[in-house]
């Protein structure tokens, strides 16, 4: 049974990728702060406020275990992976960055693990490598390899492709990274609805993500950071909640997470983000990633099965965590997905946010199909139904 | 739900499929490439104005069906119209794709396109090449001391 209410049950929704419905716990977690204890946190003397304080530093708490990381003040409360890439261009890279030092991101980034980068580049005369993927979708592990070097000073990567769905094994690029004193950077906001994220296993230096993606509300989002790395990273929004003390010239700062929060925070939206994490743990990892695998199994191969459908990246489904995109040979992206929408399946079609890669595949625009445990096989046979029903319609 | 063919009729995936007066021109008077951002459709054409006739639009273009069905229609369209009759039937086609009654006849087959408004998110796509050709008009008013603004 479906338990995820947000989203019209008749429609069978592949675009897990793009965001995810949300759970009515989740939504009723939300609506209980708004109905009964909308005050702010940090600053009430009265008992709610220290409540609401209490629950939303629990959920700093909770977002710790979940990712393991050993100290709570390491997790810092975004709007977004977006807002957490760009904290760390602008707070950490920025900083660290001599004319001649180096950044390097893959081909297979979403803009958001590239843009930022690019201005940090431009403003600090540093330079921006791009590495590659191999034809399955894969980094190109040995180009990377030689790619860092002593001018090295930061490497962003995906940990999941948000067009391909191949899957990067951080742990030997954080050593190669850490060896010659780089911080590697993960933008988690593909992963992490679909496997567990263990920032001290994999013993990277940042990690992106965004509740919206797991099951939780919009704007609202996490970077995780090694706390002497946090230390050092400078606040890029300033003003109340974060500061010591101020005098009408200057001013000092707390110390992590609360300097990166300037302003009365997402307080709903953490919540949330809380209250969606019970429920991952509720299902629990083995069983979402089982049942991701089968949709994406039955989906791969379905659409080997077909000719005149090309798949990107691996022909392998284990390549694959959650996210297929392909073309119909002779019918665009969009139209695939408008017709695909006819027969009550959503999914999306375009850049994907990812130019660069899109050039590197030589297409302007895919369509990609992104499921989460939610989705059932039927509504994977419904979408290859719906590309018989475009080729029909184009013959 | 509406009927997927009433937006894929068979004249739009026939000027999908074979487009007409696709390919670049070798001396046109006016290129104007128009591109929707979010999904990456691009449009070119290539106009030659005599005096203030439509004598050539051709045009070249990467993206979903509607997009280039409707470039393709459109220069059936307009072919041969004079500048000030490719005017009025721009601003028709724009009330068609907004479903607002039209009073001409001469739109052609570009009528079609009329059940776009069924599907919102297309809209931005059939409207995507006459967008081109009304820059080019109002370009070519700028070079010969006209002012004509379309609302866009
Ligand atoms: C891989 C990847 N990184 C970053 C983002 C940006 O996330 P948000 O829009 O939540 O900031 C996305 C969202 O599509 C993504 O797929």
């Amino acid at each position: 049974m479906k338990v995820l209410m947000t989203i019209d049950n008749h429609l069978a929704y592949l675009d897990n990728a793009s965001t995810t419905p949300v759970p009515q716990y989740v939504v009723d977690v939300i609506d209980h702060y708004y109905h009964c204890e909308k005050v702010n946190v940090h600053r009430g003397m009265y008992k709610l406020a220290n409540v609401v304080t209490q629950q939303y530093e629990g959920v700093r708490q909770k977002v710790a275990k979940f990712i393991n990381a050993d100290d709570k003040n390491q997790i810092v409360f975004t709007s977004g992976t977006t807002d957490s890439l760009n904290m760390v261009a602008f707070g950490y890279a920025l900083s660290h960055l001599q004319p001649d030092d180096e950044m390097i991101v893959s081909v297979l980034e979403h803009h958001s693990n590239l843009v930022p980068w690019q201005q940090v580049a431009a403003k600090s005369g540093g330079r921006l490598r791009i590495v590659k993927v191999d034809g399955k979708g894969h980094l190109d592990q040995k180009q990377l390899t030689k790619m860092i070097n002593r001018h090295t000073k930061v490497v962003s990567l995906a940990m999941v492709s948000n067009v391909l769905g191949t899957y990067t094994d951080m742990r030997p690029i954080a050593q190669k990274a850490h060896e010659i004193g780089a911080v590697l950077v993960v933008d988690a906001a593909q992963a992490v609805a679909h496997m567990p994220i263990d920032v001290q296993k994999m013993n990277v230096d940042f990690v992106a993500f965004s509740g919206h993606k797991m099951f939780g509300p919009t704007g609202v989002g996490v970077l995780y950071g090694k706390s002497e790395l946090l230390e050092e990273m400078n606040p890029v929004r300033f003003g109340g909640e974060m500061i010591d003390q101020v005098t009408s010239r200057s001013a000092t700062f707390q110390p992590a997470p609360l300097k990166f929060e300037a302003g009365t925070p997402n307080i709903a939206g953490v919540l949330g983000l809380g209250a969606a994490i019970d429920y991952i743990n509720g299902i629990g990892y083995p069983s979402i990633m089982g049942t991701d695998h089968l949709l994406v199994e039955r989906l791969m191969s379905e659409l080997n099965g077909l000719k005149f459908v090309t798949i990107y990246g691996s022909p392998s489904a284990d390549d694959h965590k959650a996210v297929v995109s392909f073309n119909v040979e002779g019918i665009h992206a969009h139209d695939i997905a408008t017709i695909l929408d006819s027969v009550g399946v959503a999914v999306r079609a375009g850049h994907h946010c990812a130019h660069p890669l899109m050039d590197f595949l030589r297409t302007e625009s895919v369509v990609r199909a992104s499921v989460s445990f939610q989705n059932t096989i039927k509504e994977i046979d419904q979408l290859v139904v719906g590309i018989q029903k475009a080729r029909e319609i184009f013959k | 739900m509406s009927d997927i063919r009433q937006l894929y009729q068979r004249i739009i995936i026939d000027h999908a499929n074979y487009p007409h007066h696709y390919g670049k021109l070798a001396c046109p008077d006016f290129v104007r490439t128009c591109r929707n951002p979010d999904c990456g459709d691009t449009i070119t054409v290539f106009v030659s104005i005599d005096t203030d006739c439509f004598n050539e639009l051709n045009f070249v273009g990467d993206g979903c069906a509607i997009s280039q069905a409707s470039a393709s229609i459109m220069t059936d369209t307009l072919i041969d119209k004079t500048v000030a009759e490719a005017t009025q039937l721009i601003q028709e086609f724009q009330k068609l794709l907004l479903g607002q009654h039209i009073t001409t006849g001469d739109l052609g087959d570009s009528v079609v396109f009329g059940k776009l408004k069924q599907f919102p998110t297309r809209v931005r796509c059939g409207a995507l090449a006459w967008h081109a050709v009304s820059d080019v008009i109002e370009e070519w008013g700028k070079r010969s001391g006209q002012q004509i603004n379309f609302s866009k």
